[in-house]
């Protein structure tokens, strides 16, 4: 079984995406729970910031009760739920943003990992890489980040979905990080 | 079944000792010496015991077969436990069988097990494949009964539609009755008329006076006519009801006129002792209609031949 851990420490994650996380698992209760003791918390708070390492071990959990389905079910919730920063207003755009977006979402000892300002970003987290074209329909995804593959899958189709009818993901066979290779490759139409 | 198969558990009948069971009696109810061994925990304390002379007697009455065969049953497991210090049989299966039953039962608990593309193949012929065929029967039974239930609650839902639009049915027509059951009519100008029918009860009075108080506001008529010609039985309620009605009338400064007392009614009023000295009574409408013409300083009402008027010719 894959254990997904941090790439490095002091890394982590918005009360925000963590409330969206337990929204997604809200229908099943035991996982809620699960999340919530490994925090440590009765509830969460969407102004505070949980430790990534915590994150990773609900993904753990997930996988190991519902396999890579149930992560890439997650996945796919946790867009529905999200509220979308403006500037993102098609399949491409969303994607495009998507790293930028998860940088901001994470904080590294403390210190935001992305400033909009700027536009600066601390390495430590891995990416989302994009490469698409205007006008296509379809986008090339590369992730090096510490998150489950099967959750990646998922969370692209759920951020499609929110502007396209049809979506299909496929992962492409050079490399998986479930694998214990360094990235997933995806391709992502609609 | 495997186990008898390898020889390794002799059943209790094929072994005179072995079949000897509790209370003497063996599985086909034959009698047996009064003794009988015990086993203990995983079959690793044995201890014997003597069964009294009595119980032995009631025994030979062969009434205790079903205790004789748990006695049976618990000396069944008592080998099979003693048989269980051999290394079990072992098999061994490919991660994917494993992992394909992993996702079968995450699209279970997902709520997206498809029967078509889900269940288990079973291209093995082992002691796996028996569980794997027991998985599957599990998978489509239940999708089976969620299907039933899901089945079931759209026909709930489809039932519970229909009784909320007959329930919206029922409230509109019972708002138009009760619209018709208060008509305030408009009868000339600054005079309106609400003529009363059938019973009065405290609902349907509460509705009379708001529907005409509001109707006195807006059309700011000066007189009212309560015509009670359609009101065949009263009593102190319904007359309570009547003067509350008239109080409210005035409070809002409109003269109230009550016409169609009919003589029972007035009987009735007179030996109940209802007083209706708040407002003038008349016999007709008709009446009514010149008083508020009175009231009003206009004299009798003009000719018509059309309109409110006419009807009083």
């Amino acid at each position: 079984m894959t254990r997904y851990v941090p790439f490095v420490e002091g890394v982590t994650v918005s009360g925000t995406t963590v409330t969206i996380i337990a929204e997604a698992v809200q229908t099943f209760s035991v996982l809620r729970q699960w999340l919530l003791e490994t925090l440590g918390v009765a509830a969460v708070d969407p102004e505070r910031w949980y430790p990534q390492a915590d994150i990773l071990r609900t993904y753990d959990k997930v996988e190991s009760l519902l396999g890579g389905r149930g992560l890439a079910r997650l996945g796919k919730l946790v867009p529905a739920k999200a509220i979308l920063p403006p500037g993102i207003h098609d399949a491409h755009s969303v994607l495009a943003l998507l790293d930028a977006t998860y940088h901001l979402n994470h904080r590294l000892d403390g210190v935001g990992m992305f400033d909009p300002a700027t536009g600066a970003m601390l390495e430590g987290i891995g990416h989302y890489h994009y490469q698409g074209q205007a006008g296509a329909r379809t986008a090339v995804m590369i992730c090096d980040n510490p998150y489950p593959c099967r959750f990646d899958m998922g969370l692209f189709e759920g951020f499609v979905a929110r502007f396209e009818s049809t979506v299909t993901v496929t992962h492409a066979p050079e490399g998986c990080r479930a694998h214990g290779d360094p990235r997933c490759t995806y391709q992502a139409s609609w | 079944m495997e186990r008898r198969d390898r020889g390794e558990a002799v059943p209790l009948l094929r072994d005179g000792r072995r079949g000897r069971t509790a209370r003497g009696v063996d599985l086909r109810g034959h009698r047996r010496p009064a003794t009988f061994e015990k086993a203990g925990r995983g079959g690793r304390s044995r201890r014997s015991a003597r069964v009294t002379t009595s119980e032995a007697r009631a025994s030979r009455a062969g009434a205790c077969r079903l205790i004789s065969f748990r006695a049976a049953v618990a000396r069944e497991a008592s080998i099979t436990s003693s048989s269980s210090r051999r290394p079990p049989e072992a098999i061994s299966v490919a991660v994917p069988r494993i992992d394909r039953i992993h996702d079968l039962l995450a699209a279970i608990s997902l709520d997206e097990f498809d029967p078509a593309s889900d269940l288990l193949p079973i291209d093995h012929d082992d002691r796996f494949a028996a569980l794997e065929e027991t998985i599957n029967l599990f998978a489509r039974q239940l999708d089976a009964t969620v299907r039933e239930h899901r089945e079931t609650i759209r026909q709930l839902e489809a039932s519970r539609g229909a009784l909320a639009e007959q329930l919206a049915t029922v409230e509109r027509q019972r708002a138009a009755i009760r619209e018709l059951s208060t008509p305030v009519v408009e009868l000339w100008d600054d005079i309106l008329a609400l003529p009363v029918i059938g019973l009065l009860d405290a609902a349907r009075a509460d509705e009379m006076t708001s529907e005409l108080l509001e109707r006195i506001v807006t059309s700011r008529a000066r007189c009212v006519i309560i015509d009670v010609t359609g009101v065949e039985l009263i009593d102190t309620s319904t007359a309570g009801h009547f003067l509350r009605l008239i109080a409210a009338t005035r409070l809002v400064g409109a003269l109230c006129v009550i016409t169609g007392i009919r003589p029972k009614i007035a009987q009735t009023m007179s030996q109940l002792g209802i007083d209706l000295s708040g407002a003038r009574t008349l016999a007709t409408l008709k009446e009514g209609l010149q008083a508020c013409f009175a009231h009003l300083g206009r004299g009798a009402a003009p000719v018509r031949a059309n309109g409110p008027g006419g009807a009083l010719r």
